[in-house]
């Protein structure tokens, strides 16, 4: 077992190119979730690496292996369908023990009737049968074993999908939106399960979602991806706090990042809403601010002070959420607050951003480091 | 998946233009055949393309001997008016069945159940002796009255209206619509795909049927195209291939160049007689 | 109706009890027509199956001239068939016909199809299937687009990527109400052969190509012994009965798989 080396994938369908040059590493063992809106690639990416597609031109390599030249069942994948896949007309148990017959027993074993004529095959599909129920009953379904999909329900469809994954053990695990047809509550306990399963298990885990709650709580790193490309590559931490372009920013953090006009004066002081916020090794220009609803502070701090008239205001529990349209702008943020807080519709209201929760992205939509400056000067 | 290889690519299409060639070679040389002179049709020697063409005398001989233009304005005649009558049956019986109650509903769906599962040919009996008391043997009231309750169509159209929201039924209701105002004006332009889709099935069904005017027409001025062929090759004693073959071309090709133009509804229309049995 | 002597025209009617269904079995023109009705059915319904689900599979294997196949092998099956059957009269004629000058020249010896008791029924049921394999070309590749993609690419990835395995652990189960419903169709189609057989046999030679439908006409509008075409009738009712309970079966099941 080693690393996943992707590089300069292309896939085009027709004049679309779906993939573009793509670069990506897959660790050995890591938990890595290909996140994005649909239609970005990354369900392309998955079939690729799976080998049920073939990529224009780039190279998937594991170690010393070439992936691209072996078949879809000798790369060691096991893949996880939204839709399941299972064989509907095969009962539980014959669905978990398909990829180990296909594997254990040659063609004539597995013509109808070879188990009544060979023991030598019978005693291998003891075998074959013999590990699938030990994998269903790790996933607790094996109550189920000869009942056809049509008869279970979505949760349960799924866990034998991830059991007949589970039973050759593969070294690479691929999940495409594995929870997504599934609901709420039990969406919440199989992700779980799933991080569990990976921990347990120990190996690759690659899985591609459009959901970032479900990125961010299962995965070592997360790579977002938008029309073809990998924007960044990061644990979900650095996604978060550290988001290298405004596109990631904006992806990444529900509700959506605020974004504020800002300028770079040549002396590398960046200025935003009539303030000096921070200083730039940079050269002069225009900049984007940004900032999440859930930096702000009441309590005066160097940073970034944002003044506008409450509009629109959510109460959801702990925290209310304000809409405040700026007047010099006339853009409209939101801002987190703590629920009390005395902010009503019409009001003026003044909350502060502390400058290391800032974000400065530059013309280009990249991230610029930024320094402390003074603080509280205010700019004529 | 993975495209195939180049060689079952090519394998692929040569064993399915040979396959192809020979479902067409009847129309190939249906047509091929009404171009050529008899000496050339009864010679030793086959020629694939005639080697004198006679396409003028065979048409010409096709149209003349019998009154082939009017078989198929009788063909044109009927299906129009069998599926007129069928839509016009159809629509509000489908309507009644798929969203209104009514007393005996169960038993009537029944009925239209039976008659959905019987093939016409066997009813031909009692239809016939129907119509000889009243009359009507060898008219077109024959060809046409007998078909004019379609079971399938009513079978087919209310299988498409339950799928209309109820409330959208609501709301033409609230908006002063009567019942059959309802079902022009709201249940027909929702239900166009399929309309369509029966009357491409109606129309191949009736047009190619011949089991029926055999039995009711005797008069050829009241033929339909296939019974026209008939009397024609009667006609001919079978051996004028020639003036046959341009007869064949004529008649098969309205419904090829239908098949042709509305490809797509035509094969889901023709699949619907499947389903019909 | 089936209970009387009736004929058309006449004025009396006799209650004849079952004297009609008595009379059918031990006809031995009746027997002849049952028999050549089944294996026309058998026949054709096989024949098209086979021939479509074939054209099916090697169709909807690569991408380029689906519609043009499609459109092909459905010709036969949208084209009026009496006129069509003249055609198929002409290509099989003995001396003049396009079949036997082609087996000349790999040195076949003619034949005369359509009237040689020992070939007549196979050359129509060959006409058969040249126009209904069309009808279960189309159902089957309608099936075929209904296997769930996701379905055969885990098929791939556990090993399932051979041609004929692919065939045998997912396309023909999964194609299994498609086929039982290919099947009813067809046969309730061939049950109700009659075109074909009036225009090129009339039956013969020697009954050779008698089938139900053409029998039932026979009697009831040749000879007009409607009592005893009745009676036929309703064996041949039974017949599609049969049928139709069985493909009723088949769109049932077709909808259990979710």
């Amino acid at each position: 077992m080693s690393d996943i080396q992707i590089s300069g994938l292309t896939k085009r369908f027709g004049n679309a190119a779906v993939l573009q040059e793509l670069d990506l590493t897959v660790r050995d063992g890591e938990f890595l979730t290909l996140l994005g809106a649909s239609g970005c690639g990354k369900s392309t990416l998955l079939k690729l690496i799976a080998g049920l597609d073939t990529p224009d031109t780039g190279t998937i390599r594991m170690g010393d292996r070439d992936l691209l030249a072996l078949s879809p069942s000798a790369r060691d994948c096991a893949m996880v369908f939204q839709s399941y896949a299972l064989y509907p007309h095969m009962t539980v148990r014959e669905n978990i023990s398909m990829p180990l017959v296909m594997r254990g027993l040659g063609f004539w074993g597995r013509l109808p009737g070879a188990r009544l004529v060979s023991p030598g095959v019978r005693r291998r599909l003891a075998d074959i049968h013999a590990s699938a129920h030990e994998v269903a009953r790790r996933l607790a379904i094996d109550g189920l074993l000869d009942r056809k999909p049509a008869h279970l329900s979505g949760g349960q469809r799924q866990r034998v999908a991830l059991a007949r994954a589970m039973v050759r053990h593969p070294s690479v695990f691929l999940f495409d939106e594995p929870l997504s047809n599934l609901d709420a509550n039990l969406r919440h306990a199989l992700r779980a399960e799933i991080r569990q399963l990976h921990d347990q298990l120990g190996v690759t885990f690659i899985y591609v979602t459009h959901d970032q709650h479900e990125a961010m709580s299962m995965s070592d790193r997360v790579a977002v991806m938008r029309e073809g490309r990998i924007l960044q590559v990061a644990p979900p931490e650095d996604l978060y706090m550290r988001p290298q372009s405004l596109e990631v920013a904006r992806f990444v953090g529900a509700p959506r990042i605020n974004v504020v006009p800002g300028d770079i004066l040549a002396n590398g002081e960046i200025h935003c809403l009539a303030q000096h916020i921070a200083d730039t090794a940079g050269n002069g220009g225009p900049c984007r601010v940004a900032f999440r609803p859930q930096a702000v502070t009441l309590a005066k701090a160097p940073g970034l002070t944002v003044r506008g008239v409450v509009g629109h205001v959510e109460y959801a529990g702990a925290e209310l959420m304000a809409t405040l349209t700026l007047p010099s702008q006339g853009e409209a943020c939101i801002v987190c607050l703590p629920a009390g807080t005395a902010a009503h519709a019409g009001a003026e209201f003044e909350v502060t951003v502390p400058w290391e929760a800032l974000h400065v992205f530059d013309a280009g939509g990249q991230r610029m480091s930024i320094g402390r400056c003074d603080t509280l000067k205010r700019v004529a | 998946m993975k495209p195939p290889s180049p060689s079952f690519r090519i394998l692929r299409h040569v064993v399915l233009m040979a396959v192809a060639l020979v479902f067409l070679m009847p129309f190939i040389w249906m047509v091929l055949t009404s171009l050529k002179p008899a000496d050339e049709i009864f010679g030793s020697e086959i020629h694939l393309f005639p080697t004198r063409f006679a396409a003028v005398e065979n048409y010409t001989l096709a149209l003349t001997k019998v009154p082939l233009l009017r078989y198929l304005w009788n063909g044109v005649l009927v299906c129009a008016g069998i599926l007129v009558l069928q839509i016009l049956v159809a629509l509000p019986a489908a309507y009644a069945f798929a969203k209104l109650s009514f007393r005996g509903k169960p038993w009537a769906w029944r009925l239209v159940m039976l008659a959905l599962m019987v093939p016409y040919q066997a009813t031909a009996i009692p239809l016939y002796v129907m119509l000889y008391h009243a009359g009507l043997l060898d008219s077109m009231a024959a060809l046409i009255l007998p078909f004019s309750v379609s079971a399938f169509g009513i079978f087919l159209m209310r299988q498409f209206f339950r799928t209309v929201p109820d409330d959208l039924i609501h709301a033409a209701r609230l908006d002063g619509m009567g019942e059959l105002e309802i079902v022009w004006r709201v249940m027909l332009p929702t239900a166009m795909p399929a309309l369509l889709a029966f009357s491409i099935f109606s129309v191949v069904w009736h047009w190619n049927d011949y089991f029926w005017p055999l039995l009711v027409i005797n008069s050829p001025h009241l033929a339909t195209p296939p019974l026209g062929t008939m009397f024609f090759r009667n006609e001919e004693a079978g051996s004028a291939f020639g003036p046959l073959m341009a007869g064949t071309v004529l008649i098969t090709a309205p419904l090829v160049l239908l098949f042709v133009v509305a490809q797509k509804r035509f094969i889901e229309g023709v699949t619907l007689t499947g389903v019909k049995g | 109706m089936s209970l009387t002597d009736w004929q058309f025209g006449a004025t009396t009617l006799n209650w004849v009890g079952l004297q009609n269904y008595a009379e059918l079995w031990s006809d031995a023109v009746f027997r002849k027509s049952v028999a050549n009705t089944l294996v026309y059915l058998v026949l054709v319904t096989g024949g098209s199956i086979t021939l479509g689900l074939s054209l099916a599979l090697l169709i909807e294997s690569d991408r380029s001239g689906r519609g043009f196949y499609r459109t092909a092998f459905f010709m036969p099956a949208a084209s009026t068939l009496i006129a069509m059957a003249f055609v198929w009269e002409f290509l099989l004629h003995p001396s003049a016909g396009l079949v036997n000058h082609l087996l000349q020249q790999v040195g076949v010896a003619p034949q005369n199809w359509l009237n040689d008791r020992h070939l007549a029924l196979y050359s129509v049921a060959a006409i058969g299937i040249w126009q209904m394999s069309g009808l279960a070309l189309v159902f089957f590749l309608a099936g075929l687009q209904g296997i769930p993609r996701d379905v055969r690419d885990a098929a791939e990835l556990d090993g399932i990527d051979r041609p004929f395995d692919r065939f045998r652990f997912v396309t023909w189960p999964l194609l299994g109400p498609t086929t039982l419903f290919v099947i009813t169709v067809c046969a309730i189609r061939a049950l109700q052969v009659f075109d074909t057989v009036h225009v090129l046999t009339k039956g013969g030679p020697n009954k050779a190509t008698e089938v139900l439908l053409h029998t039932i006409y026979a009697e009831g509008f040749s000879f007009f012994r409607m009592g005893y075409a009745s009676a036929m009738t309703v064996v041949f009712i039974a017949g599609i009965f049969l049928l139709t309970q069985i493909q009723h079966a088949a769109l049932e099941r077709r909808t259990h798989y979710a």
